[in-house]
């Protein structure tokens, strides 16, 4: 195996990962705070990315599509956690996942309707590549890499250095004692799953340069969204950075050793890291 | 057992109806009552972890396309007879039991569903890859059932309705009274000396082995096992035909099958987004309807009628 392959291919997983990251980090946050494991937030990830095809088409613009479209999302997030799933708090588990669950189905007709079954890819933006030791690499992916650690480092001071986060964090360690100080939970709730959403639909949109839009995306990413939550641990954000980059390489690399493997490389190794520590990396918050 | 014509009464129309049912049904019908016959079965064994033991699985198809697989990689691949076909079927859902059981039990809510989905998934992964054995995306085709669909009709009710009461039975016997109990509260089984451990995981490999059952008449009825039985999405069929029925009967899940099935049959004829409605009714029925269909027609009507017991 030559190792400008291998270079290659990590720098591919890398990307992917921070794909991975920006969508699941999401998810494991809105878990956080409303102890709801939501199913449409693949759903999310896919409006996010028809939502920007639509936007790019109008302005020609990509960036500004990105961010339109990602506000748009967490608008539709917040209208499903105000309308609908606010309903489910004091439900049993299994009927908040299977309400979620027909919001993807409602989600999945939706896009039907308006945007066909067949696949749509971006037109091209011309983004590049940069040429290193006699390989090209596309430059998209740096951008990717720089996208998701500057997600990291905003979250990071969003819920440590802000007012809002320290009553987010208030509100998941104590609840009673949280909402006894003053603490208005509905307007968490609402605004976390905001933010959750916007991540998803952030995710969709960063996709599209390296995949086509089409209405399965959603459950593609869902899956791969709730792996890297239980390896890191439900509700843990660390733990879907790590898990996320854990899952990226490994499909990165092992592409290129094991090829007929690579569909079951994020199961296997969520199953062997479950053998060993069944509460996830990290544990649960 | 009380012999009670008020239980009883209900089941034997029941019964005499799937007997009659082919003379009228036309073929297409009758096609269609084996499939619904089939997927009640799954709805039930399903429904023995979900209703009784009170764990969400999201990965059940893996038992259905592990038995499915086992049978026709068996016939197709092996060149192997039919009897040794249904048996390594069933031995292949029962050694992926043990495994996602031991996986997956240490879990409970949440993570039991994710566990249980992403082996299923990791399933699909190797389904999907290993072309040579599992035929890939195409599946396998050619699966002979060696009689008419009539006859196979008369065979896989015959079968569902014994492993139904076989389920029925176990779930009505001490054992089933323990698995309520972990359901309810497991460390008041706990302390009352038995392993919580070991009632889920003989609960898990029943459920996965009538499951198993099947797969394994679903692919004889197709003639074919495709991926499709194998991914997620197949593993969310008894869970939403078990609400729309009701989790908490033993009736519910079959009730909750029939009309899933004929609806979407139904919707299917006017429409291509029938998820759209079914999304609709998932929804509903969390928010307003969590008895699901039995559990309506029992609080609304029966309740005057009969008195007492739980089903």
């Amino acid at each position: 195996m030559r190792f400008e392959s291998l270079i290659f291919q990590l720098l591919v997983g890398l990307s992917t990962a921070m794909l991975y990251w920006i969508v699941s980090v999401g998810l494991t946050f809105t878990f956080g705070v409303t102890r709801v494991l939501n199913f449409a937030h693949g759903s999310f990830y896919m409006l996010g990315a028809y939502f920007t095809l639509a936007l790019h088409s109008l302005t020609g613009n990509f960036v500004l599509s990105v961010v339109g479209a990602s506000l748009l999302v967490g608008t539709v997030g917040v209208l499903c956690e105000r309308g609908l799933i606010r309903f489910s708090y004091l439900l049993p588990v299994p009927f908040q996942l299977v309400l979620t669950f027909g919001l993807v189905l409602v989600f999945e007709d939706v896009v039907r309707f308006f945007w066909g079954t067949v696949p749509k890819m971006m037109p091209s933006l011309g983004i590049g590549t940069v040429k290193m030791m006699g390989r090209r690499f596309p430059l998209f992916s740096f951008y990717l890499i720089a996208i998701g650690c500057l997600i990291g480092f905003f979250l990071y001071l969003l819920i440590n250095r802000t007012k809002w986060g320290m009553m987010i964090r208030a509100m998941i360690s104590d609840y009673e004692l949280a909402t006894a100080t003053g603490i208005n939970p509905e307007v968490l709730y609402a605004t976390a799953f905001f933010l959750g959403s916007f991540l998803a639909g952030l995710g969709g949109a960063l996709s599209l340069p390296i995949s086509a839009a089409s209405p399965g995306m959603g459950e593609h990413i869902i899956i791969y969204s709730f792996i890297v939550t239980v390896m890191g641990g439900l509700g843990n954000i660390k733990g879907a950075f790590v898990s996320s980059l854990i899952i990226g390489v490994a499909e990165g690399i092992g592409a290129l050793y094991f090829a007929d493997l690579t569909m079951a490389i994020p199961y296997l190794v969520l199953a062997a890291i479950l053998v060993v520590k069944p509460e996830g990396i990290f544990g649960e918050v | 057992m009380k012999f009670d014509v008020r239980k009883t009464a209900p089941f034997a129309l029941f019964a005499l109806f799937v007997f009659l049912f082919p003379l009228f049904g036309g073929k297409y019908g009758t096609f269609l009552m084996a499939r619904i016959g089939i997927l009640s079965l799954y709805a039930v064994a399903f429904n023995v972890l979900f209703g009784y033991g009170g764990l969400l699985s999201f990965g059940h198809a893996l038992f259905f396309s592990g038995a499915a697989y086992g049978l026709g990689i068996a016939l197709l691949v092996l060149d192997w007879p039919l009897w040794t076909g249904l048996l390594i079927g069933l031995l292949v859902t029962f050694l992926f039991a043990l495994v996602a059981g031991f996986l997956s039990l240490r879990h409970k809510e949440i993570h039991f569903a994710m566990v249980t989905l992403a082996l299923s998934m990791l399933f699909w992964g190797i389904v999907m890859k290993w072309r040579h054995v599992t035929g890939g995306e195409d599946g396998l085709a050619g699966i002979s059932r060696g009689m008419s669909v009539r006859a196979f009709y008369y065979l896989s009710w015959t079968v569902i309705f014994v492993s139904m009461a076989v389920v029925y039975r176990i779930l009505s016997s001490d054992f089933g009274l323990l698995l309520r109990g972990v359901r309810e509260n497991d460390l008041r089984v706990l302390f009352s000396g038995h392993s919580v451990r070991r009632v889920r995981m003989i609960a898990f490999v029943f459920s996965a082995l009538f499951t198993g059952v099947a797969g394994i008449l679903w692919t004889l009825l197709d003639g074919a096992v495709t991926p499709a039985v194998s991914h997620w999405s197949f593993s969310a069929v008894p869970v939403i035909a078990t609400l729309i029925g009701g989790p908490q009967s033993f009736a519910g899940p079959i009730v909750g099958t029939f009309v899933y099935v004929l609806a979407e049959d139904y919707i299917t004829k006017y429409t291509m987004y029938w998820q759209i409605f079914l999304g609709l009714v998932i929804l509903a029925i969390v928010l307003f309807f969590r008895g699901g269909i039995v559990g309506i027609v029992y609080d609304r009507i029966l309740s005057r009628f009969v008195s007492g017991g739980e089903e």
